[in-house]
């Protein structure tokens, strides 16, 4: 179905872009994106993503709005305190844009859930907060052969990168095991500043957007890593490894699992 | 809209940049090499819409007056 006049007009400051046009916003609305978390990567992360008009939205979250989260998480707002995150984001998505269909998946995801879940996603956005999570996410996604954006936040710094399973490495290549408990950030080094999460959430929908378009040079191979006190990006180039338990070889994967989590959840 | 003149686009009736979203819709529509007739205003759109369609990479194969308005006729790079 071509687009509407409302959606020209809607979506004309992307159309107007040679890389995006008709057909680029035609791919975007076709786009099934999924967002695990809804916290502060998946905020912003959900929002531009709906107001860039992704055809289906999912928000995979099992928590509910906690008043400690809103200093980060500007998808949610303070009437929404206690509610579930994915009903107050599915809220706020469809406020902003009603021609977007959010699905809503309010439950932790779990290596037995996770296929599930993600079957018939074109993307997954990593928006959660432990390295459990991170890690059953990564793994989830290659098992399944499905794209998906990385991040991590803390403090003034955060990481990106690009997984798409085949055409590079994937966050377990280099990031072989969750660090042991002990080793991992204490509740004291949870803290984080709003717009850290804010920009690395928004990289993350920038990198999905040229997933669904198939233009640009993707962040595979290649974790980037922001600086948000000396305001400053850097790369760090990684290898696919063919012994990775996750992407490597039949010999070396290991069936999709829950890691423990040491780390505090902050 | 004749068939030796390929599609035809009117956005006399439009503004800086629905002028160039227009054109871009109709851009999508041609296939590679095909010829678009675009009628727009004198003025803005004449001045720059020819200029950013060569710049990426289309013939303009005319720019004629036609009334107060231009007909801009462009080929699409293969």
């Amino acid at each position: 179905m071509s687009l509407t006049e409302a959606e020209i007009l809607r979506y004309s400051r992307q159309i107007i872009l040679p890389q995006v046009g008709g057909a680029g916003q035609e791919r975007i609305r076709q786009g099934r994106v999924l967002v695990v978390g809804a916290g502060g990567l998946g905020s912003p992360a959900l929002l531009y993503l709906a107001a860039a008009g992704v055809g289906t939205v999912g928000v995979c979250d099992g928590d509910a709005v906690d008043p400690t989260n809103l200093q980060r998480q500007v998808i949610h707002a303070t009437p929404d305190v206690g509610r579930l995150k994915v009903d107050s984001a599915a809220d706020a998505l469809g406020r902003l844009n009603p021609g977007v269909e959010v699905v809503r998946h309010p439950v932790r995801l779990t290596a037995a859930n996770a296929p599930g879940i993600l079957a018939g996603y074109d993307v997954v956005v990593d928006g959660t907060d432990t390295f459990a999570s991170k890690f059953l996410v990564n793994d989830a996604c290659v098992a399944a052969g499905v794209p998906y954006v990385f991040s991590g936040i803390l403090g003034f710094e955060g990481q990106v990168l690009t997984v798409v399973p085949g055409r590079g490495p994937c966050y377990r290549c280099f990031f072989r095991e969750p660090p042991p408990p002990g080793s991992v950030p204490t509740c004291a080094q949870a803290g984080i500043l709003g717009p850290v999460a804010g920009a690395l959430g928004s990289l993350q929908a920038l990198e999905v957007l040229k997933l669904l378009l198939g233009v640009g040079e993707l962040l595979v191979g290649r974790l980037l890593l922001f600086d948000g006190l000396g305001l400053a990006f850097r790369e760090v180039r990684i290898r696919q490894d063919p012994r990775c338990p996750a992407c490597g070889g039949p010999e070396h994967r290991r069936p999709l699992a829950d890691e423990a989590d040491g780390a505090c959840s902050g | 809209m004749s068939a030796e003149n390929g599609a035809f686009l009117d956005i006399t009736g439009d503004v800086c940049p629905m002028t160039l979203v227009r054109v871009r819709m109709a851009l999508d529509k041609v296939e590679p090499g095909g010829v678009l007739r675009i009628l727009m205003a004198s003025g803005e759109p004449v001045a720059s819409i020819p200029r950013t369609l060569k710049d990426e990479g289309h013939e303009v194969l005319g720019l004629d007056r036609e009334g107060d308005a231009f007909s801009v006729t462009v080929r699409k790079k293969a």
